[in-house]
């Protein structure tokens, strides 16, 4: 299967089929919606130090959420022909992608490593989404990763 | 009424007395502050290794080698340390790993 991202140029080429299209558009509202997924707690056992980190930090992940959804939609709608994602369009789909699998995974009680070789889990349109995004994220990541430098140890 | 003539002084006795213990409390707290935190990142069932591993390069720099050795770490002991830094730093490296939805908390060492 061809792959969906491919590093290129100036970033990583993005080419959706029309059906993929319309499974990534359910990313934005698995997101806004499945709050509790995603981590947003800095201290382990401190409740007071969470509440101010929270206030200072609230406001600009709800702002950097938003402005990821928006470059996933505005990239979206153009990927049936194929678009160019700049580094940073391409880490907003990154983050939107992996924040939608967390969704996924807590709807489906997911609480073991063992979730994508449980060939006992009940098929559920939650669960294949879970896997198709599972393949969209290593896509992603293989192409961002032939970008990264890899430094001398 | 104040008079000017009183002035002077009473202006100066409590810029003395709030000047120098709050120099002290100051001290104290940049101390505690610029103190190490670790930026610890938890085990959880759903990310994936390979995503992981590439968030850990492209915030912390590590090289593959490296980012790999902490993911393994995160996954067969639940828990990995991937930065040390100062409190408001070790913070806002938690705030960019829970930007990628990664499970991340600070603690002291």
């Amino acid at each position: 299967m061809t792959e969906v991202f491919r590093p290129e140029a100036g970033g990583v080429r993005m080419e959706l089929s029309t059906w993929q299209v319309e499974l990534l558009a359910a990313i934005p509202a698995l997101v806004e919606n499945g709050g509790e997924a995603l981590p947003a707690d800095a201290y382990a056992d401190d409740p007071l130090a969470n509440s101010e980190y929270r206030r200072y930090m609230a406001d600009e992940a709800e702002q950097a959420d938003s402005g990821d959804m928006a470059i996933v939609m505005t990239t979206l709608s153009a990927a049936l022909d194929g678009v160019v994602l700049d580094a940073e369009e391409a880490e907003a789909w990154l983050r939107s992608v992996g924040k939608a699998r967390l969704v996924l995974g807590n709807r489906l009680g997911v609480t073991s490593n063992a979730w994508e070789a449980d060939d006992t889990m009940e098929e559920t349109p939650e669960l294949a989404l879970l896997h198709y995004l599972s393949w969209i994220q290593n896509s992603l990541v293989d192409a961002l990763s032939d970008l990264l430098p890899d430094p001398v140890e | 009424m104040l008079s000017s003539a009183k002035q002077p002084s009473t202006a100066n006795v409590p810029i003395i007395m709030a000047t120098a213990p709050q120099e002290t409390i100051d001290v104290e707290s940049d101390v505690r502050t610029d103190r190490a935190w670790n930026v610890v990142v938890w085990d959880d069932p759903v990310n994936l290794m390979s995503y992981v591993v590439f968030v850990f390069r492209k915030l912390f720099g590590y090289s593959e080698a490296e980012a790999t050795k902490l993911m393994l770490e995160v996954h067969h002991d639940g828990k990995s340390i991937v930065a040390s830094a100062p409190r408001e730093r070790a913070e806002m490296d938690c705030y960019r790993l829970h930007r990628y939805g990664l499970w991340a908390t600070i603690e002291r060492p």
